[in-house]
């Protein structure tokens, strides 16, 4: 059994590195102060498990629509705020998560509201389905690999020195003949789109999605993994995720009541951010050396 | 002429930073654009690069209207220039601060993806050229140094390197030799000539007048907003309204 646990760890931990893969471009690389990336993951979601259920749609091509309409929405956050800067921005995809949360809870018709959305089918490919523990972190990996070159090669290219130049400085950029709109909205649709693939990952593997899943707290730790782990650092990104995944379970094998477990939690999260932040603020592998005002 | 100002007008807040401001820049000359503080010259270097957008009056850059045209535009039709407080990308290399000018297929982010050989090849292009640049300006050994770990005399030549890479016809400098030493500001003049040589036009906005009168065929003083004389330099150290305004009657030239 206790390989079982281990199995449904990782695979959340591969989740939750293409979640945080997938930030790194728009936060970590271009400077976009994200905050709201778990919107992205719960459209991913609900558009993943609507397909499959309600149109039998095949989980293949239900996760890539989840990648395209969850970019779409990345596509319209841009529009309006991305003239905005740093903590602008920052308030207003909080403000867009929070939307994007009230509707999966009140448009119950689609969503089925805060009851949820069980019974979402394991995928399966020639007759193979990806049901067990085992196969499913295979899948997951395979996506995560997928996630980790596509954005590490986007940001080697000059496209990802583009990028850079936006968050070191966007009116130099502009000056040096770059359409920086252009660049951020690439950005954050990009990050959408894997933050998409994410969300539908997690429907199939959990086969029941709520509200609960996609709060804002839960973008908070995703926010929260990507500084422990380092910005600008793909490798760190998947670090955070493995550590922020991995560092709180310990406590599960002391024998304190569960209300305390999710306290503890949270604190040693605290704790941890707020140590980093001190003595090592570019995070565990970041590649800032100095922050920019 | 390559660049023309007819009219220009831009007021901040009421306060007329650019008034009726008309001037032209002849191709292939060291133009210099002097004035006391305040007197809109780096307002006009903004309005030029559309940082911002005038209220009235016309921008005309080898006879076309840039007036409204947005920076990255504007860039892309051979503009460049420095900044008055050195404004470097201080987290990127001095190579990945000149490859930003650089145009090259691998900006888009499906060429990024599948055309790997492609852009390895032009970068390396790129990359060659870049150095020539901080060769020019004696920096090629700084290349993989952070920007932000620079000197501020080797950030305000690698700010110039960055500037030419772009390899744009009018080139606007910002104060090239504030605060920068002697023998610096002898190597900048050189190089400034060197480049006027190469056929490019060169704006420079700059209160050290003996570099100005030195390097500039044309200067073209402001005050308030508005040019008050064009000339060559002898000229414009003998006009009464230059002396009131700005270089004043005991400073000798």
């Amino acid at each position: 059994m206790i390989e079982n646990y281990l199995i449904h760890l990782l695979i959340l931990v591969g989740i939750y590195s293409i979640l945080v893969i997938s930030l790194n471009l728009a936060m970590g690389f271009t400077g976009l102060l994200n905050i709201g990336h778990v919107a992205f993951y719960g459209i991913g979601a609900y558009t993943s498990a609507l397909l499959t259920l309600n149109l039998h749609f095949p989980f293949w091509i239900a996760i890539i629509i989840s990648g395209i309409i969850a970019s779409l929405f990345g596509l319209i956050l841009a529009a309006p705020t991305l003239k905005l800067k740093g903590d602008y921005l920052a308030l207003a995809t909080l403000g867009f998560a929070i939307i994007i949360e009230s509707i999966f809870k009140n448009w119950t018709s689609l969503t089925r509201g805060p009851l949820g959305i069980p019974g979402i089918p394991h995928p399966s490919l020639f007759g193979f389905e990806f049901s067990s523990l085992f196969s499913y972190l295979i899948l997951v990996i395979i996506f995560v690999l997928i996630t980790y070159f596509v954005i590490e090669r986007l940001v080697k290219a000059p496209f990802g020195n583009i990028l850079k130049a936006v968050r070191e400085d966007e009116m130099v950029t502009k000056t040096l003949g770059k359409n920086t709109f252009k660049y951020k909205t690439l950005a954050l649709v990009i990050s959408a789109f894997f933050a998409g693939i994410a969300g539908s990952l997690y429907a199939h593997y959990i086969t029941f999605i709520d509200p609960s899943s996609f709060s804002v707290l839960e973008s908070i730790l995703i926010v929260s993994m990507l500084i422990v782990g380092g910005t600008a650092s793909n490798k760190g990104a998947i670090l955070g995720a493995l550590i922020l995944i991995l560092l709180p379970e310990p406590l599960r094998f002391l024998s304190l009541p569960s209300s305390m477990i999710g306290a503890l939690r949270q604190m040693i999260y605290a704790v941890l951010l707020i140590l980093l932040i001190i003595k090592r603020p570019q995070g565990i592998l970041g590649e800032f050396r100095e922050n920019v005002a | 002429m390559l660049l023309k100002i007819k009219n220009l007008n831009k007021s901040f807040d009421g306060i007329k930073a650019v008034n009726k401001c008309n001037f032209d820049v002849r191709e292939n000359s060291i133009t210099g654009l002097i004035g006391p503080n305040g007197a809109g010259k780096t307002t006009i270097f903004n309005l030029i690069t559309g940082l911002t957008s005038p209220d009235k009056g016309e921008i005309i850059f080898e006879g076309t209207d840039i007036t409204n045209l947005q920076s990255y535009k504007i860039s892309n039709l051979g503009i460049a220039r420095t900044f008055q407080l050195i404004r470097l990308l201080p987290n990127l290399t001095v190579m990945e601060n000149l490859l930003v000018a650089k145009k090259q297929s691998g900006e888009n982010f499906l060429a990024a993806l599948f055309k790997k050989k492609k852009i390895k090849e032009e970068l390396k292009i790129n990359k060659e050229r870049c150095l020539e640049f901080l060769k020019l300006v004696g920096l090629e050994e700084h290349a993989n140094k952070l920007a932000i770990n620079l000197s501020y005399g080797q950030r305000k030549l690698v700010e110039l390197a960055r500037c030419l890479a772009t390899e744009a016809d009018l080139l606007l400098l910002d104060e090239p030799v504030a605060g920068v030493n002697p023998v610096m500001r002898e190597k900048i003049k050189k190089i400034l000539l060197k480049l006027k040589e190469q056929g490019k036009t060169i704006l420079i906005i700059e209160h050290d007048m003996k570099f100005v009168m030195n390097v500039c065929e044309t200067v073209i003083v402001m005050d308030e907003g508005q040019e008050i004389a064009i000339g060559n330099p002898e000229k414009i150290q003998n006009n009464s309204r230059v002396l009131e305004a700005y270089l004043g009657e005991k400073v000798k030239i």
